[in-house]
């Protein structure tokens, strides 16, 4: 029966759901297109940018030194001196931009204290047009047509927007000349943000603008401590260690579940077993075989074929969160976004929390791998203009906003004003006032997400975590593996690589569940070649050689 | 009211089947007497419509056209101008490009979208959907209405009337997680199963039972909803009618058959027209939740199937191209349901030209 | 819909609880429908009675039965004290009934007069009908949307919320339905008394017609409130949202899938404000729903006798 009732209102089915491409996408794939006028040639161009230099911020010292392979730094607590990282106000007029929020929208600039306080200290209105989950791509994309662009945008890497290349030459500003090489030392933050996070900013050869880093780890497997402990804990010397612990979990808490049903994700996990590469690898004479093609992929997948035929997977696919059957007991383990998941489990119940599964060789032999993540959630380009002041002052505007943890811009940023906006409790970390955590958080999460820092291991509620998290990043670094594309682009990606990616994994989920055999595989991947992959494999090649 | 009067209303109440063959061609005017033709027109029905000049027609009418006016300028504005948007169909276009700007590659988006074998999966499982809710979910209203009609006492009849459209009004998020929670494989039916020593039950993921438990979903989450607008016709059938029929001796279920169908005949011709048209569309949300579920060999439905196609890689000229090619063959099979309607003497959806 | 007036017949009144024409029902025939009616409302009752409770249930609660409560045993506000914290719900929430009210009635003027124009033969009708048909059948796309909007100059205005949707083309073919069916002798003995359309339109056929402008009305009216995706696009303002765009951030807020794959800490909201969230969504209609069940009832006395 429709029930139309205003035009064109059910044919927003397919159209509104633009924005929900994540969880399509794979993760680890560089996804921004590049230029399609010559081929791959404006990929090789990327690779031979001159990255920023990189100048490490010595101004505070962690508690939990960092290191160059991926470590990120830890804080057991708010520094206390909170040091100034620029000498002046970078604004001088109004700036506006196009971000998105992931917490409760803001009430409006002009009833915000917060926000107030914030424009006083940035010297000039930072106007925001905030944009909510889902519908970004698609408000950016309206945006861009009506050719009235807000000084900034934030450009996410995997939210489906298509075609980067020739969209960043057409209407945004190239920045290259202010950044590269020495050039942004006269930015001191920027300076500090580290070389694998400038890559996702470089596009066609040319860089954009500040990348925004979130974490360099990526997904791991969160296990429940207390019901793998009755089996002798959260590790395993083999699969077949694992399917026998993972048996005697479930009769020990009936009714109850070893993984979640985030197949895709449990499938990347094993994988990790197999020795799976990170999207793809880099063979020693320079060509790239997708981890689709690879040998390891398929046995992976008769395994997770067993896996669910015994009856490992908890079968409710549209559960959003898994930390209520986890905190019940009802699940022993799933994906998680990062070692920083050990916290997840407190939201549910704050007595409880989470360990990390430290990859292993599926046949206690060989060596696992862990794949690192994408690492940024992109750039904030600026609109095209030939006006060198004003891109001097965004660019001391990108500086302010990635002020480094426990600056003083920082506690400005994320938490306003001592007595007004927030109070320091016992331990030194910022608490919000009641005010405050109503101006606040929707805004901070707006400005987090267009521009931020290299971050640290830090959590104000969760300090007890905080080492753990550190400990268990330490621990997986050791298999750490990248995906060796990842700041190159490929335009045949963009377009195609989410139809791709969706086809393949389709088949791989059939596999799984056991509506197919794993004999099928073989078509898919052929499938996947003749589609594009290949195509993708030439264009990344090209960039790479 | 004089038994004249009555007399005729009973008999124009009942279906063509009952009362004599209709009128062949001319379709409604035998039950709609309203089309009394203004004076000055030939009596015939064959007369040629362009006897009556511009200006008569105009004096006639000029009311009725101003009362038109804020209806067309809002389809004009909100409607017509930005479908010509449609354009970007037969071009590879791109937001940071003006439509003007964009290149145009013909139909080459539409080649695209058809000639992907998964193509024709999707337009199967959208067809097998689409006839198995048409049976099963499109009745299901109906009987609803008729139910709550008939329920006397009003206070229940108000209070289920309020209950069963709520579920109109949840997401398919929570609607399918309430399925999974009583019928999934961790849900109340297995895990009582599971206790009681039986196997369990793979309701929710069984590809082959998939278009039965995604129409029951459907009825669960629809039906109280799509109930209120027969409730609706209903209310408008005359109530001396069922009095002049029970006075005739015809108990409840000649009633029925006699007075309460005919008078819903109509809307529900109107309603199954409608939905015809709109047989494209089974749905999107409902499925893409449920894809890893029953795999895509079952779930994958045309909105889907271009969702994924193009619409993913921020495929704008794809996605318009889909949306025209179902544009074009909805017309077509409401044109031919309109067609078929006429031939069982309904008014349907438009009629042919008559003044 | 149908062809016929709605009288109330001299000598013969229609009780509440069983007209005299209707006889006795059979037992079978009563348990039947009581099987259907408890049946029913079990089967939808059960989950929406699912999602009240969960939302007054404290967490404990919650997360002992795995995420849903048939029966709080600690029924706590804290959910609906969040959502209202602030004034972001209120504000929402007025705007939402400002657009409501007023889009509705807009919508149903505008439909309400194109609908009894095309249900006579009338000079354009049939162009016009078919015109909105085809509205029907082709959309347009986002970007042709926005931009039409933004040439009007209501980019940021709630009028961006209302105008477009004003005429619907389900809900006018169903009028137009409805009208085509009033007897035409009704009509040409007004015209004959010498009223104009305008007026045989708003003092007659519309009293005759209450049934379907409830329908009608309150399809418009859900369609505005419902309002998420439109909102998001042409509003930039936050104060302006709508209440479905503010409910939808605090649901989103654990779940945001963008936020998830880059590694963004977002913070999951306990199940009771989720719940709560669906409670405050489905409040209006519940509370407004009643007053149009009047007009679904057989037998209303709605207006003129047949001369």
């Amino acid at each position: 029966m429709s029930t139309a009732t205003t035009a064109g209102y059910s044919r927003r089915g397919f159209l509104g759901m633009l924005g929900v491409s994540a969880a399509t996408i794979a993760i680890g794939t560089s996804l921004t297109g590049c230029g399609p006028s010559a081929q791959g040639g404006n990929a090789a161009a990327s690779a031979s940018v001159k990255l920023p230099t990189y100048k490490e911020f010595t101004g505070i010292k962690p508690d939990l030194p960092g290191n160059a392979e991926g470590l990120q730094p830890a804080f057991l607590s708010m520094p206390k001196n909170f040091i100034k990282t620029t000498s002046k106000a970078p604004l001088t007029q109004e700036l506006t931009a196009y971000t998105e929020t992931f917490a409760t929208p803001p009430p409006g600039m002009d009833s915000n204290a917060f926000w107030k306080r914030l424009n006083t200290a940035l010297g000039a209105n930072l106007n925001l047009t905030i944009g909510t989950d889902p519908g970004y791509p698609d408000k950016f994309a309206t945006i861009l047509a009506s050719g009235d662009l807000p000084d900034l945008m934030w450009l996410p890497p995997n939210q489906g927007i298509p075609n980067i290349g020739p969209m960043l030459e057409a209407k945004f500003t190239d920045m290259t000349t202010y950044l590269s090489g020495d050039a942004v030392l006269q930015y001191p933050n920027l300076a500090a943000l580290k070389p694998a996070s400038w890559k996702t900013a470089v596009v066609n050869g040319k860089i954009w603008g500040a990348p925004i880093p979130s974490t360099p780890m990526g997904q791991v497997m969160i296990g429940n401590p207390e019901m793998w402990s009755k089996v002798g804990g959260f590790k395993f010397t083999s699969v077949d260690d694992f399917m026998a612990k993972g048996a005697e979990v479930v009769k020990a808490f009936p009714g109850s579940f070893v993984l979640g049903s985030d197949y895709i994700n449990e499938l990347h996990m094993f994988g990790e077993w197999f020795g799976v590469p990170t999207t793809w690898r880099l063979n020693k004479d320079r060509t790239l075989t997708h981890m689709y093609e690879t040998p390891e992929y398929k046995a992976m997948l008769e395994f997770a074929a067993k896996v669910f035929k015994a009856g490992f997977f908890n079968p409710d696919t549209t559960l959003s969160s898994f930390s209520a059957p986890f905190v019940a007991n009802k699940l022993a383990a799933y994906v998680s976004v990062g070692p920083k998941g050990i916290s997840e489990p407190r939201e549910a119940d704050p007595t409880r929390h989470g360990e990390v599964l430290i990859p292993f060789g599926h046949d206690g032999r060989t060596t696992p791998v862990y794949d690192m993540g994408y690492g940024t959630v992109g750039f904030t380009p600026l609109k095209k203009t030939t006006d060198e002041k004003r891109i001097r002052e965004v660019l001391d505007f990108y500086n302010w906003m990635a002020a480094p943890f426990g600056s003083a811009e920082y506690l400005q940023k994320n938490y306003g004003t001592e007595g007004a906006d927030f109070t320091f409790d016992q331990g030194g970390n910022p608490v919000f006032t009641k005010d405050g955590n109503t101006n606040a958080p929707g805004l901070v999460s707006a400005l987090n997400i267009m521009s931020s820092p290299e971050n640290p291991i830090y959590s104000a509620s969760f300090t007890k975590d905080t080492q753990a998290i550190y400990d268990a990043s330490k621990e997986l670094l050791k298999y750490a593996s990248r995906n060796p594309t990842a700041g190159t682009y490929s335009d045949t990606n963009s377009k195609l690589g989410g139809k791709l990616t969706t086809a393949a994994r389709d088949t791989a989920t059939d596999i799984l569940t056991g509506r197919a055999g794993v004999d099928t595989w073989d078509a898919a991947v052929t499938k996947w070649k003749n589609g594009g992959g290949d195509k993708i494999r030439e264009e990344y090649q090209k960039a790479l050689a | 009211m004089s038994p004249t009067t009555r007399q005729e209303t009973l008999e124009t109440a009942a279906p063509a089947g009952v009362s004599g063959a209709p009128s062949p061609g001319t379709g409604t005017s035998r039950r709609h007497g309203w089309r009394a033709r203004p004076a000055g027109r030939s009596a015939g029905r064959k007369a040629p419509v362009h006897a009556v000049p511009f200006k008569v027609r105009w004096r006639r009418d000029w009311q009725m056209v101003l009362m038109m006016v804020p209806g067309v300028l809002v389809m004009l504005l909100f409607a017509y101008i930005p479908i010509l948007g449609n354009v970007i169909a037969f071009q590879d276009y791109q937001p940071y490009l003006s439509i003007f700007e964009a290149p145009f590659v013909g139909l080459e988006k539409f080649v695209g979208l058809f000639d992907d074998p998964d193509f024709l999966d999707a337009f199967r499982n959208t067809m097998v959907l689409a006839v198995t809710q048409l049976v099963l979910f499109f009745p299901v209203p109906i009987i609803l209405a008729l139910v709550v009609d008939s329920l006397s006492p009003r206070r229940i009849r108000n209070v289920f009337q309020s209950i069963v459209y709520l579920p109109h009004f949840l997401s398919w998020v929570l609607v399918i997680t309430f399925f999974q929670e009583f019928l999934g494989g961790a849900g109340f039916i297995n895990n009582t199963l599971k206790l009681l020593g039986m196997g369990s039950i793979p309701f929710m993921t069984d590809p082959s039972t998939f278009p039965l438990m995604a129409t029951i979903q459907l009825v669960w989450k629809d039906a109280g909803w799509a109930m209120i607008i027969f409730l609706a016709a209903l209310s408008t059938v005359d109530v001396s009618l069922y009095e002049a029929a029970a006075a005739d001796g015809a108990g409840r279920w000649r009633r029925l058959w006699h007075v309460t169908l005919p008078a819903l005949r109509p809307i529900i011709i109107l309603l199954l027209i409608l939905r015809i048209g709109d047989i494209l569309s089974v749905g999107f949300e409902q499925f893409i939740l449920q894809r890893d579920n029953v795999g895509p060999g079952a779930a994958e439905v045309l909105d889907t199937y271009v969702y994924y196609s193009g619409v993913i890689g921020g495929d704008w000229s794809a996605g318009a191209a889909a949306g025209l090619a179902k544009g074009i063959i909805s017309a077509l099979l409401i044109w031919g349901a309109n067609s078929l309607a006429h031939k069982f003497g309904e008014a349907g959806l438009f009629q042919k030209k008559v003044g | 819909m149908t062809s016929l007036l709605n009288r109330k017949a001299p000598g013969l009144s229609y009780s509440p609880t069983r007209p005299a024409w209707k006889e006795k029902p059979s037992l079978l025939y009563s348990s039947l429908k009581a099987l259907i009616v408890v049946g029913v409302t079990a089967c939808i009752g059960l989950p929406v009675l699912v999602v009240f409770a969960t939302s007054f249930a404290d967490n404990q609660q919650i997360i002992h039965a795995g995420g849903y409560v048939l029966w709080p045993t600690h029924p706590n506000l804290d959910a609906y004290r969040t959502l209202f914290s602030g004034n972001l719900m209120i504000r929402a929430l007025g705007v939402s009934a400002f657009i409501t009210v007023i889009g509705t009635a807009i919508a149903l003027f505008v439909t309400i007069l194109l609908a009894y124009a095309t249900s006579r033969p009338v000079l354009f009708g049939r162009p016009v009908v078919l015109a909105v048909l085809f509205t029907m059948l082709f959309s347009a796309g986002i970007i042709p949307m926005y931009l039409m909007i933004k040439q009007l100059g209501l980019i940021d205005s709630l009028w961006s919320l209302i105008l477009p949707g004003a005429l619907g083309g389900f809900n006018f073919v169903v009028m137009r339905s409805f009208f085509m069916g009033i007897p035409g002798e009704l009509i040409e003995s007004a015209r004959i008394d010498g009223a104009s359309d305008w007026k045989i339109l708003w003092t007659m056929v519309l009293p005759l017609s209450k049934a379907v402008t409830a329908v009608v009305g309150l399809f418009y009216a859900v369609g505005i409130w419902n309002a998420f995706f439109n909102a998001l696009l042409y509003l930039n303002d936050t104060a302006k949202w709508p209440v479905q765009v503010v409910l939808r951030s605090y649901v989103l807020q654990g779940k945001s899938m963008a936020a998830d794959q880059l590694g963004v800490a977002v913070q999951a909201q306990p199940q009771s404000l989720q719940m709560a969230v669906v409670v405050v969504a489905l409040l209006p209609i519940l509370l407004v729903y009643p007053f149009l069940q009047r007009h679904f009832t057989k037998g209303v006395i709605t207006g003129a006798v047949k001369g």
